[in-house]
């Protein structure tokens, strides 16, 4: 058993408004989104011990940004930018979070297509029953490239609209849910069911592959413990069982 | 059915494809007599060898899906390195069959790469159209990879994709370990595949962290790292047919330092081993042997050399990095040095570090210039990776 006891996501546009911030010149959309939905929880939570901090990232498209900036510039000049190519790794962005917030427990990057939220979330659990943290920061992140927009849009079906964000949830141990009494609200994350050969029923019209997490921090935020069900591009759908505490 | 699994866990399957050839036999025996699989600075996989792992694969359960993989002029080298990988792992632990108890552990950073990365070059140039692009770009995300090996393999169980940087495949092995610990599934096939892009080879040369010799693990001058391509996988199990070593524990730890370079104090790596230690109830002497990561880059070596003399000075354990043999086969680089571990522990042999003639002055380590006959109980795998990750495992031998 696992509780979730505060989630969070950042857009696009919070993302563009970051780029006038010094700190964050050399930084991705990915991190950028990443950092802005990590922020806004541990702000929230000043009290979680770095150490005692897991991180486990999801990604799917990872850091096309900066990867096709290195493959354009290595084209048009010859010559290999090594920001760029420090940026291309799919760890870079949890790599950037766990250095800006001094976050030294199990990290890990993921990446599972359709499910790659779902996977950052089932991870995560397993992490946190083994300890030693008693916290895991559990991230999905996804952004396109603006040149590669249309082509990119052409990999999912007609209607789904291809999107970008950024989303974050603090997962628990039950043994520290007992502990921290304070929390008012939170959620019960069981597991998650996977159902294959679904009659097609694409109903979310704005979607990246990882944002699975964004629809848990929406119902979080929106104090409603209602079980998701998330119908994926390919025609199958994950149902994640929550249920509030 | 009990919630947690408190017995032993089981590696009882290798599989292999890597710069020396197929599977661990060519592996180990270069690496016991010193010879290099690296020309030129990098490992890659020969062109026998690939035509080799699939002739292979048509003698296998696989062989109906794998006829599309070769043509007149090429072969889908990803594809083919990972199956013939799979293939020979699953045939040691004797049961091809995977259920809904089983679970697919798959480790790639650079995933189908190749396939697209001129093409993304030239549609910057507009040398190429979006409806042309998108024919080999819409398999740039990793999980379009591990989808297309799950339907060939038929995995109906727990899959995830691992692409933590060089770290991957040791955390992906850990948390392998705690699926079967928590009692989510009954066995684990874990392991995956890394081939040379341009990304990768330029990206690298851009940070300095190359060189055209043979790597030099530990030495005063060792001048950087020899890349390399293959693939691997192990099959972790609670009952198997046949068990060549267990795993005892592992750890994960992030140093939260710099995105390229490791702490110069080694503190991931010397927080993640005395974890695994602590987890294994061993003490730093119970260690025969530590496989480093040793890439032979400058900081590397002096980060995890100075965590290790940190830890085991009193001990004095030995200490290999095999990489100027096998080549640093990025994510995959730990499923493929603990099959050397697994080889070590059975043989009771302790390879030598190629490359290494004057040991860096700085680093109070004990490495054998030589093959050393030991009884191998327990062994120390590391690994870190680019974004401050750190992993190790400890492998110990089945009888104790």
């Amino acid at each position: 058993m696992t509780f979730v006891i505060d989630a969070s996501f950042s857009t696009k546009k919070e993302a563009e408004l970051l780029s006038k911030d010094a700190r964050f010149r050399k930084t991705s959309t990915n991190m950028k989104l990443s950092f802005l939905a990590a922020n806004q929880i541990l702000a929230r939570h000043p009290d979680i011990k770095r150490s005692n901090l897991a991180i486990v990232l999801g990604t799917s498209h990872g850091e096309l940004e900066a990867t096709n900036g290195f493959l354009t510039h290595l084209k048009k000049t010859g010559f290999a930018r090594p920001i760029l190519f420090q940026n291309s790794l799919h760890n870079s962005t949890l790599g950037f979070i766990s250095q800006h917030f001094q976050i030294t427990g199990s990290t890990i990057t993921l990446s599972n297509q359709y499910f790659t939220g779902e996977k950052t979330l089932e991870m995560a659990q397993v992490l946190l029953n083994d300890g030693p943290e008693t916290h895991c920061l559990a991230i999905g992140v996804d952004s396109i490239p603006e040149n590669l927009k249309s082509v990119m849009q052409k990999m999912y079906p007609d209607d789904v609209t291809l999107s970008e964000g950024g989303c974050g949830a603090v997962l628990l141990t039950q043994k520290q849910h007992h502990k921290e009494n304070k929390i008012q609200f939170n959620l019960k994350f069981n597991r998650i069911n996977y159902e294959n050969h679904l009659e097609k029923n694409f109903f979310f019209t704005s979607y990246y592959d990882s944002n699975c997490i964004e629809i848990l921090a929406r119902a979080f935020l929106g104090k409603k413990d209602e079980d998701i069900f998330l119908h994926k591009p390919d025609g199958t759908r994950s149902h994640i069982e929550f249920h509030e505490t | 059915m009990a919630e947690y699994y408190d017995g032993p866990i089981a590696i009882s399957g290798l599989g292999s494809v890597h710069c020396l050839g197929l599977g661990i036999k060519p592996l180990w025996n270069n690496v016991l007599n010193s010879v290099s699989g690296i020309h030129e600075g990098i490992g890659k996989i020969k062109e026998e060898t690939l035509e080799q792992a699939y002739q292979d694969l048509l003698h296998s359960p696989y062989k109906d899906s794998i006829k599309n993989l070769r043509t007149e002029s090429s072969h889908d080298k990803t594809l083919i390195l990972t199956l013939a990988a799979i293939q020979q792992a699953l045939q040691q632990a004797g049961n091809y069959f995977l259920s809904n108890r089983d679970a697919f552990l798959f480790v790639s950073t650079t995933g189908h790469i190749t396939h697209w990365e001129d093409d993304i070059m030239n549609f910057s140039q507009d040398k190429l159209s979006p409806e042309q692009l998108l024919k080999t770009f819409s398999k740039e995300p990793l999980g379009v990879l591990s989808n297309e090996i799950q339907s060939i393999i038929g995995i109906p169980g727990q899959t995830a994709l691992f692409s933590s940087a060089c770290s991957a495949s040791t955390q992906a092995i850990h948390l392998g370990s705690l699926l079967l610990k928590q009692n989510r599934i009954d066995r684990c096939l874990i392991g995956g595949v890394e081939t040379l892009s341009k990304l990768t080879l330029e990206g690298f040369k851009s940070l300095g962290l190359l060189t055209n010799e043979t790597a030099k693990p530990f030495d005063q001058d060792r001048s950087g790292i020899n890349l390399a391509e293959g693939a691997a996988f192990i099959v972790l199990e609670k009952k198997p047919k046949q068990v060549l070593a267990h795993l005892s524990s592992g750890s994960l730890s992030s140093e939260a330092y710099h995105m390229t370079s490791p702490h110069p104090e080694g503190k991931g790596y010397f927080r993640c081993m005395e974890q695994a230690l602590k987890k294994a109830n061993l003490l730093p002497q119970d260690i025969s042997w530590i496989h480093s990561h040793g890439t032979g880059s400058v900081h590397n070596d002096f980060s995890e050399g100075k965590a290790i003399s940190q830890l085991f000075k009193k001990s004095k354990t030995l200490v290999s990095s095999t990489k100027a043999i096998h080549g640093h086969t990025l994510g995959i680089s730990g499923v493929l040095e603990i099959e050397l571990c697994v080889k070590a522990i059975a043989e009771k042999q302790i390879p030598p570090t190629k490359g290494l003639i004057n040991q860096d002055s700085n680093l109070d380590i004990n490495i054998p210039l030589k093959i050393t006959n030991l009884n191998v109980n327990h062994v120390i795998k590391n690994s870190a990776g680019f974004g401050s990750n750190n992993a190790s495992l400890i492998i110990s031998k089945a009888e104790l």
